[in-house]
């Protein structure tokens, strides 16, 4: 029997996600501030429950083991899950008032004006032949190809069902999704209008019987025109549900700029979210196409199969706090990006849910966490410097250079691949995350007589610990600010960041670093 | 926009209403941006029903009909034959500068100058006597209406009137290659203004003529320059 | 024990055969050339002073997993020779001449796509060496980090770059948007501006498609850095001085414009592969549902599915979406097979 999931949202994803979850055996509990369920539960497996009005106040714990306090009218009780996933789905708001429009029985919606024409009483006074409908799609900001798909939709019916004359304003007119361009044309065929603008954009006049007036300057003909439009139809901004603001808090998840539990990163393609075990799908993760949200409840179960199976667990040491030097700073507890460390009088990390990023590690001031093979011990193992070539009486530098594996770790395998070639005494340290590369690393590198250190991490926006990274770069900078106050030179330490698919640059940079360390001349440092 | 009728054009063949305004065709056009013109800007005229602007525009006069648009279109619209088509709606006496009085005069008489088969002749036998005192083209003659020829060919008017010079150049060729060539000495006329003016019938006429000439004097070839 | 094969190696084969491997499925992963990783393993890092989120070094990090996982069996220069359906599919895989017959239960087509070859267009591919295709571009550019016109190896100062070569082209038979490239060729500009301060870009575009998660945010900060010109260049012509000169419909003076480069890029569209057609052949599945024009989802038969560029021009987080919604798909069909 697999283990309970946790499901938030009430729209057709997290209804999809229930099913798929359902018929693998994965009990699901779906949980929804909404007063009823959007779908008729009329079946119910014993394996499903449903739980309206409620929300999640609370939660504790890591993947397998989720403690959640939810809050309803009703008496709950905490409950305990294996994984969570948030599918809640997205806000539209139609972008009336950023035209100076509101809304009337003749100032619509996109999904208003679907609605309509799709009932088979398709009617109203304005929907009449001859009429004129103006359609705003993507004109004060950029559109969407599912939107301008149920816009062209819209004006093909109005055309040839009801004789309407139709027009549709935008600015680039999205056709990037199967189908569209034909259907563009189907539309152009029918004796629907577009004009695309640029730089210009037209004016509305909205009078009390509904009616818009429009002006504009066509960009290609140049000509002034007026329209006097019956119908208007406007399309919609897409937000993130505000709930998610409260998730991403309880839960712990990062965000991306607009909002939505699941940072722009590579990392988290499809549904992941920084912990493990917490899944976010469809407009919860990001603004999806209709047809992207439907092939996400799959992508999603698939996943979750995964989690519970065990299938997704990092192998390897996991961070382990000595409860005696610990001084409960809480700064592990707060700088984890995957959430793994809970509070339980101390820290305690939650083996689990531990990706091995060392930031806890390097971080702590206590120095009270270690991880087994990154430990200074180990790493100072790994530095053993490598001996010059016999017959060379010129100086060639030994360098030491830190590799994120998933970046530089990577680039260096693929340069070798291509046969690119590298400093003759370059020492590689490769670690899970620079996350873990602290000043003890860079300074114990220096005194098994590296000349020069080079620390490669991800781009900024790349790395899976989303910030270990940045805390490599900040470390990095405030030693070379020491070793210049102690008189070394500190272009002596190098930081780069790279993907793991820039091979050329890898073997380029430290080439270059072994050029200019020749010309610094040994560092001399004797220990 | 509401009083558009886009209809006005709808039956038109030549695929207008695929245009996706990528500017390509105006782009390739030589005559861009002359007094505002450009073969883009009339599609979408088109496409809008904007019949009387256009009519009455000199814009769709200035393109030459070289068909670089149309070659570099995505979406393959016929856009010299749209032109073509705007053309064919203006009133004939409205017909920019004297194409149609031009063609008028070629409908009547086979040439757009009007000018009668003796005198046309004697244009050619002139010019021709005047190759043979070259050195070197001693014996050259004009072969006209001869049949079974080699190569038919047209003759622009313009070659009879002002430039009879040029007529030297390629005879002379023709002369140094032992070409069986010839002229004919009715409907000889090379240019065609009904294609320019839009006027399909009289296009038709004046190229049927020159079919008929091949079938008459059984030339294998046209040598149609014009 | 149930058991595939995948057909291709690049993006979406390859998160297909890791999310089925990860729920205990056997896997096949077929690829016929020497490599994994597809077209997106050609791709460069787009990252100017961040990542932009391209997913290229996405194909790395699935090429480790597939490798590593002791359920997939990766076969490299292989093609499907012939597929015999009985109860199960029968394979014969050639590989270096030597054939091999392997029995699974579901079938992936995951064969991705072909680029368009820009031969036929007026912009002197083929015969001006400064002009290239992103594809060339982002290869270039992987391969030795930096951009430099082919003709002298210099760096050039600026750089054309012209979108929508083969899409939305009805005399192609292209009747549709290939989405990526306006994308590709954006983040591309910026990224080459990144690294060798000065390059100016000017992008020729019809319409920007959208891409990557805040489409709004980045494109108003490209276009303060990149030129738009919303028109595409018509002819390329190649100066006494060996640039190159393009014409084009300025749609803000309303006039015929020239302009002088150091490099010309295409944005190529994509298109259906020959490969695809082949398999498509042997598995019984109808070729015209794989052209990109259309919209409705392509039938396949019984134990047949599709994922990634295969479908239609996607994205490599699309590819990734689709890969696993296919991998759902396929996990539910063998457990729900009597076959097995």
């Amino acid at each position: 029997m697999k283990e309970r999931t946790l499901l938030l949202g009430n729209g057709p994803v997290a209804w999809g996600i229930a099913k798929a979850l359902l018929s693998g055996n994965v009990p699901v509990v779906l949980v929804t501030p909404d007063t009823a369920t959007s779908v008729d539960t009329d079946d119910p497996s014993p394996l499903f429950e449903v739980r309206t009005e409620t929300r999640v106040s609370h939660c504790t714990g890591s993947a397998g083991n989720f403690q959640v306090i939810l809050s309803s009218p009703h008496d709950t009780p905490p409950l305990t899950f294996a994984n969570i996933v948030i599918a809640e789905d997205g806000i539209q708001s139609p972008l009336f008032s950023l035209y100076g429009l509101s809304a009337s029985p003749t100032v619509l919606s996109l999904s208003g004006i679907r609605n309509i024409l799709a009932s088979p009483l398709a009617s109203g006074q304005a929907l009449t032949p001859g009429k004129t409908a103006v359609f705003i799609v993507g004109l004060a900001g950029e559109s969407y190809p599912h939107m301008v798909e149920t816009a062209m939709e819209s004006c093909l019916k109005l055309q040839k069902n009801l004789g309407m004359k139709t027009i549709i304003l935008t600015r680039n007119l999205k056709v990037g999704a199967s189908g569209l361009e034909a259907l563009y044309r189907q539309t152009r065929e029918a004796g629907v209008v577009y004009v695309k603008f640029s730089d210009t954009l037209p004016t509305f006049q909205q009078d009390v019987e509904g009616k818009v007036n429009i002006a504009f300057v066509d960009d290609i003909t140049r000509m002034p025109f007026t329209a006097e439009a019956d119908i208007t139809v406007v399309d919609d901004a897409i937000a993130p549900s505000p709930y998610l603001k409260d998730l991403s808090r309880i839960f712990c998840l990062d965000t991306d700029s607009v909002g939505y539990i699941q940072p722009d990163n590579v990392h988290r393609l499809s549904v992941f979210t920084n912990r493990k075990g917490i899944l976010a799908a469809g407009a919860s993760r990001g603004m999806l196409s209709p047809s992207a949200q439907r092939a996400e409840i799959r992508e999603t179960a698939v996943t979750l199969f995964s989690l519970t199976k065990g299938t997704l667990t990092t192998p390897g040491n996991k961070a382990e706090i000595d409860a005696g030097a610990c001084v409960r700073c809480l700064t592990c507890f707060r700088l984890c990006p995957y959430h793994a460390i809970t509070l339980n009088t101390r820290p305690v990390v939650m083996t689990d849910a531990c990706e091995r990023c060392g930031m806890c590690a390097a971080e702590c001031p206590a120095k009270a966490i270690r991880i087994e093979d990154l430990r200074i011990q180990a790493i100072s193992e790994r530095l053993r410097p490598i001996p010059r070539r016999d017959n060379t009486d010129s100086f060639t530098p030994f360098l030491v250079a830190f590799c994120c594996s998933r970046s530089a770790g990577r680039a260096k395998e693929l340069a070798t691949l291509s046969g690119l070639s590298f400093p003759e005494r370059l020492s590689i340290v490769e670690v899970p995350c620079s996350g873990s590369i602290s000043a003890e690393y860079l300074l114990a590198a220096f005194q098994h007589q590296a000349d020069g250190v080079l620390v490669f991490t991800c781009h900024e926006g790349n790395c899976h610990s989303e910030r270990g990274n940045i805390l490599a770069a900040r470390r990095t900078a405030h030693l070379k600010n020491m070793l210049k106050q102690i008189g070394i030179d500190p272009n002596r330490l190098l930081l780069k960041t790279l993907a793991s698919n820039m091979a050329a640059e890898f073997a380029e940079t430290a080439r270059k670093f072994e050029k200019q360390m020749a010309e610094a001349g040994p560092l001399g440092i004797n220990l | 926009m509401n009083r558009l009728n886009q209809d006005l054009f709808k039956n038109w063949p030549f695929d207008q209403d695929h245009c996706l305004t990528c500017a390509i065709c105006s782009g390739a056009c030589p005559v861009s941006g002359i007094d505002g013109f450009d073969p883009r800007k009339i599609i979408r005229m088109v496409s809008l029903g904007l019949q009387s602007e256009l009519v009455e525009s000199r814009w769709p006069w200035i393109c030459t009909m070289c068909g670089k648009c149309e070659h570099v279109c995505p979406m393959g619209i016929h856009i010299p034959d749209l032109m073509r088509g705007i053309r064919s709606l203006r009133d004939r006496d409205k017909v920019p500068g004297i194409l149609h009085k031009g063609l008028e005069a070629a409908l009547k008489t086979g040439n757009n100058l009007g000018l009668p088969k003796e005198d046309f002749v004697f244009i050619l036998e002139d010019v021709a006597d005047e190759i043979a005192q070259e050195p070197g083209f001693e014996g050259f003659t004009v072969s006209v209406d001869k049949e079974g020829a080699n190569i038919l060919t047209t003759i622009h008017n313009k070659l009879v009137n002002t430039h009879t010079e040029d007529l030297k150049h390629w005879w002379k060729i023709f002369y140094a290659a032992g070409e069986d060539w010839t002229v004919p000495s009715e409907n000889w006329e090379g240019t065609n203004w009904g294609m320019f003016t839009g006027d399909d019938p009289a296009m038709k006429i004046m190229a049927g003529r020159i079919a008929e000439n091949m079938a008459r004097l059984k030339a294998r070839n046209l040598l149609w320059p014009e | 024990m149930k058991q595939i094969m995948v057909i291709g190696g690049g993006i979406s084969g390859l998160c297909a055969a890791v999310d089925l491997a990860r729920l205990g499925v056997v896997v096949d992963l077929v690829e016929n050339s020497g490599s994994l990783g597809g077209h997106a393993a050609q791709l460069s890092c787009k990252a100017a002073d961040r990542c932009v989120a391209c997913g290229a070094c996405m194909v790395e990090e699935k090429i480790r997993q597939a490798t590593g996982d002791a359920n997939i069996r990766v076969h490299l220069n292989a093609d499907v020779d012939k597929v015999d359906r009985q109860k199960r599919f029968e394979v014969t895989l050639k590989q270096d001449r030597k054939m091999q017959h392997i029995e699974v239960d579901a079938v992936l087509m995951a064969s991705g796509f072909a680029p368009f070859h820009p031969a036929n267009k007026p912009y002197g591919y083929g015969r001006f060496e400064n002009v290239m295709t992103t594809l060339e571009l982002d290869r270039m550019l992987r391969r030795s980090g930096t951009v430099k016109r082919p003709s002298d190896a210099a760096f050039p100062r600026n750089m054309a770059f012209i979108q929508c070569v083969g899409s939305r082209d009805s005399t192609l038979g292209h009747l549709w948007c290939s989405k990526i490239c306006c994308g590709a060729a954006l983040r591309m500009a910026r990224c080459i501006q990144n690294r060798q301060p000065g390059m100016e870009a000017t992008f020729f575009y019809i319409d920007v498609q959208n891409f990557g998660k805040n489409f709004q945010a980045y494109y108003a900060d490209t276009r303060q850095q990149v030129r738009m010109i919303r028109s595409i260049p018509a002819d390329v012509l190649k100066t006494a001085d060996d640039r190159l000169n393009l014409s084009y419909f300025d749609p803000d003076t309303q006039a015929y414009q020239e302009a002088v480069f150091d490099m010309v890029i295409l944005s190529i569209g994509l298109m259906p592969s020959e490969s695809t057609r082949n398999l498509a052949a042997m598995l019984n599945v109808d070729m015209d549902g794989f052209d990109y024009a259309r919209k409705e989802t392509v039938l396949l038969p019984e134990g047949v599915f599709a994922a990634g560029t295969v479908l239609e021009p996607m994205s490599i987080a699309e590819s990734v979406l689709s890969a696993g919604k296919a991998a759902s798909d396929i996990f539910r069909y063998l457990e729900t097979s009597s076959q097995i």
